[in-house]
């Protein structure tokens, strides 16, 4: 039996019966300004403060910084607290070096303790890397070694569409347990928020798509709502 | 990962010659051990101070369980030790004990008649053949966990400064042979970083002095080296160290760039 590991989310753990699994990856991917980030922190602040487990966070978009500062503005959040404590790490790398990537990730994993990992957005990775073939080497290398290590990651990548018909699929989704995706959907004449879990290997997870909205305390997913 | 042992410290460097007539004690060929046996559980005391207890072929929970039994041999042991003159409290040497790891140093008089280096032909093997056998990926990982390790070790917190940190990890390549190198200072150019970088330059060495022209740096171990020295020396994780020369990259010296990365 793998155990779950919750994401503290309100609606989401209902839609994968408890949480991601543990040790696994998932994948959240979605447009520009669809809540990745928010979700991503709020899956290590939800660790950190109500599960006890210790988060990883590295920033690859923002300086972990300027990251923070931005979150402090929209959410009530006390990451001060766990980033003290140490519960919560917000660190970046060397965006162009995928071994610095890995000598940190093994770093913080090996010798912190750390169970939950945030890369965000892995996007930058790939910007960044010289070809598709090294892009792939890299990230297949990386997943099939944080699979030995103690650890759940989360993975995030910005995705051009914003549609559910128009997603097209990259290397990451197949490669990854998990996929969920976030949308920014014009609605009349307003945009609503939606997600849904496109694969979580292993569990019976919910299909449809779920309104979710973003307020001070972060994400909550209304899985009794339809879109 | 933990073995099934304990290891205390005795603090003082012991005359391992002297204590081997213990009734119970004897010096295995080959070493300057002392090698004490009480029943299922096996004292080893080194010339270091280091002591090490353990029951051969158990798991870690039988060793757990027979704990207390051994701290009673321990002692017995320390008691022993004190008479032939060491100075000692047997109180603070049981409180020392913790669960060895195996990434500490293998003691000083494990081997005897041998020097501490081994020869440059094993040193390749063990890091080239498991290239034969698994993900170049997973090999890079396993060198650099290899040379975090010491380079941790190395950043003792006696240290004033970084340079001094440099000259040690200089001095720790050349005592094991594992290179000849040097060390600069600099401003770090790209940021107005409150860090300085530290470029190391490296002749001979010997992950790398010959290979082939692969296309990229091949020194994993020493930037893991360099990268953990300098986390645990500035408690600090966000550490880069990047092989920027290496034979396999085409050059016939090695270089590493220590960067403290933007907060
Ligand atoms: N407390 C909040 N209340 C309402 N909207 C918010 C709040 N916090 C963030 N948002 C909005 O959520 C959106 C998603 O932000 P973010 O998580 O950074 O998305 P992504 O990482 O996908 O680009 C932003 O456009 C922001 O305006
Ligand atoms: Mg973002």
């Amino acid at each position: 039996m793998i155990g779950k590991v919750p994401t503290g989310i309100d609606g989401f753990d209902d839609m994968v019966k408890g949480g991601f699994l543990e040790k696994r990856h998932i994948l959240l991917t979605g447009g520009p300004g669809t809540g990745k980030t928010t979700f991503a922190m709020q899956f290590l602040y939800n660790g950190a403060k109500t599960f006890k487990e210790k988060g990883l966070y590295i920033s690859l978009e923002e300086t972990p910084e300027k990251l923070l500062s931005n979150l402090k503005q929209s959410l009530k959040w006390d990451l001060d607290k766990h980033i003290k404590d140490g519960s919560l790490v917000i660190a970046t790398v060397d965006k162009f070096d995928w071994s610095n990537l890995s000598d940190i990730l093994q770093s913080y994993i090996t010798r912190h303790g750390v169970k939950r990992v945030v890369i965000d957005p892995l996007t930058i990775m790939r910007m960044n890397t010289k070809d598709e073939f090294e892009f792939r080497r890299n990230l297949i290398g990386l997943l099939a070694f944080l699979e030995n290590l103690d650890c759940t990651v989360l993975i995030t990548a910005e995705l051009p569409t914003v549609t559910r018909e128009a997603t097209t699929y990259s290397l990451e989704e197949f490669i990854v347990d998990g996929v969920v995706v976030l949308y920014n959907l014009p609605i009349k004449n307003e945009r609503r928020f939606a997600l849904e879990v496109l694969k979580m290997r292993g569990v019976n997870h919910s299909k449809s798509m779920y309104p979710f909205k973003i307020t001070d305390k972060g994400i909550v997913v209304y899985p009794e709502e339809i879109i | 990962m933990d073995t099934l042992a304990y290891t205390y410290d005795i603090g003082k460097p012991l005359n391992i010659k002297k204590l081997a007539g213990l009734k119970y004690a004897e010096l295995p060929q080959g070493t300057e051990v002392l090698k004490a046996q009480f029943g299922e559980v096996t004292i080893l005391v080194f010339p270091s101070g280091e002591m090490r207890a353990f029951s051969k072929g158990k798991t870690f929970e039988d060793l757990e369980r027979g704990l207390m039994p051994a701290s009673v041999r321990i002692i017995q042991l320390l008691e022993d030790i004190k008479k032939s003159g060491v100075k000692l409290d047997p109180t603070k040497v049981i409180e020392s004990g913790k669960r060895i790891q195996w990434s500490s140093a293998a003691p000083a008089g494990v081997r005897k008649t041998m020097e501490s280096t081994v020869g440059l032909d094993i040193l390749r093997q063990m890091t080239y053949a498991p290239l034969d056998i698994m993900s170049e990926f997973q090999v890079e990982r396993m060198l650099v966990q290899a040379g975090e390790n010491i380079g941790r070790s190395l950043a003792d917190g006696s240290l004033k400064s970084a340079d001094k940190l440099s000259e040690a990890i200089v001095a720790y390549l050349k005592a094991n042979k594992l290179c000849v190198s040097s060390f600069k200072k600099r401003k770090d150019p790209s940021k107005n970083s409150s860090y300085d970088q530290f470029v190391f330059t490296m002749s001979e060495s010997a992950f790398a002095a010959g290979i082939p022209p692969v296309g990229k740096p091949m020194c994993h171990f020493i930037r893991g080296l360099i990268r953990g020295a300098f986390a645990k020396f500035l408690e600090l994780e966000n550490v880069s160290v990047k092989e920027t020369q290496c034979w396999g990259l085409g050059d016939t010296e090695c270089e590493f760039v220590m960067t403290v990365l933007p907060k």
